[in-house]
């Protein structure tokens, strides 16, 4: 009698270990691909700040005035920006297969943060055919507020500047009315 | 050339204004034609129109306001800026210089433009230009403009340091 409940017992617990070693494996294999997805993730990540970093390092040089930045520069690294999207998409779709299963990358907010600083950037500066260009007019004083600090520090600025700027307009064919 | 301040009544002197076909040219013809100058002016822009020496045809307009800006790139903090909101050459004087000139006369209004920019005391300029508008982001570079890398809706931002200009007339 006892050794008949013990059987029963054992069989039981064979069959739930086997059962549950199966979704062990099963859960094993979604927590590995979780992490998959989020390596992959992260290469974008770094691409994404690689490319910002190159970007940097033009502009920089530009604004000191060390290097004038050509079109094909610019195309260059516009195009990387559209590059850089087009994998998004495909991996949004298994992002959702994973949230499907419960799994969420931890850098997934931080991907997703410069998917869309990237489709600003790319929508800023890539033409769309038949798009109207933004009035530069219309941007320009677009959330302006001088305080009156700022309002202070030109002033101290404007008594000093003995600039090629300042002084009569006339030496440069202009008179003012 | 002689420039006048503009004002909301001097609207009617510039129904014809026309300085070209290209869809950034027309947006210019419409800013001093339409409400966006008295908008902007309203907000502290002053606009200036432009005639030749007789007084006799507008040759365009320019305008300076101030604005804060992150420059060189979106990760440094905003300064407060002067900024060209709107500048235009007519048609009719595009490359053309006064008959005793040595600029053009689009030169001579941006250079008036950084006259004020100066008195104005900030020591940067800084402007919006379409990016497919190769003529005008020319004389901006001549005028010492960078073109920064980053952009808005198509539009290129160029900026000017001021200072160096100073400091370039405090060494002559």
């Amino acid at each position: 009698m006892s050794a008949s409940l013990e059987l029963a017992l054992a069989k039981r617990l064979v069959s739930s270990y086997v059962d549950e070693s199966e979704q062990w494996k099963t859960d094993h294999h979604h927590a590995m691909e979780c992490w998959a997805c989020q390596e992959w993730l992260q290469r974008g990540i770094d691409a994404f700040h690689w490319l910002q970093r190159a970007e940097e390092v033009f502009t920089q040089a530009e604004f000191h005035g060390i290097y004038e930045m050509s079109t094909a520069d610019r195309d260059a690294i516009e195009s990387l920006y559209v590059a850089w999207l087009a994998p998004c998409d495909p991996t949004e779709e298994w992002v959702a297969t994973l949230a499907g299963r419960g799994y969420c990358p931890e850098n997934l907010n931080e991907f997703r943060s410069l998917c869309e600083r990237a489709r600003r950037i790319v929508a800023d500066r890539c033409e769309v055919p038949g798009s109207e260009p933004a009035s530069c007019a219309d941007l320009a004083l677009e959330g302006f507020v001088v305080t009156a600090r700022d309002a202070e520090a030109a002033a101290t600025l404007v008594s000093r500047k003995q600039a090629r700027y300042v002084g009569p307009l006339s030496n440069h064919g202009i008179v003012e009315e | 050339m002689i420039a006048k301040q503009f004002t909301p009544e001097m609207q009617s002197l510039v129904s014809g204004f026309e300085c070209g076909t290209e869809p950034f040219a027309q947006l210019m013809s419409e800013w001093i034609q339409g409400n966006k100058a008295v908008d902007s002016m309203q907000r502290g822009t002053r606009v200036w129109l432009f005639y030749t020496a007789d007084g006799s045809e507008i040759i365009g307009f320019g305008s300076l306001g101030a604005t804060a800006w992150r420059i060189p790139t979106q990760n440094d903090p905003p300064i407060t800026v002067s900024i060209i909101p709107a500048l235009a050459v007519t048609t009719r004087f595009h490359g053309q210089k006064p008959p005793d000139g040595a600029v053009t006369y689009a030169r001579m209004i941006l250079d008036f433009l950084i006259f004020k920019a100066v008195e104005n005391g900030w020591e940067s300029l800084v402007l919006y230009v379409d990016k497919r508008n190769e003529a005008a982001i020319r004389l901006y570079r001549k005028a010492g403009f960078a073109l920064l890398l980053d952009s808005y809706k198509g539009n290129r931002k160029m900026f000017l340091d001021l200072s160096d200009l100073i400091r370039e007339q405090d060494q002559n």
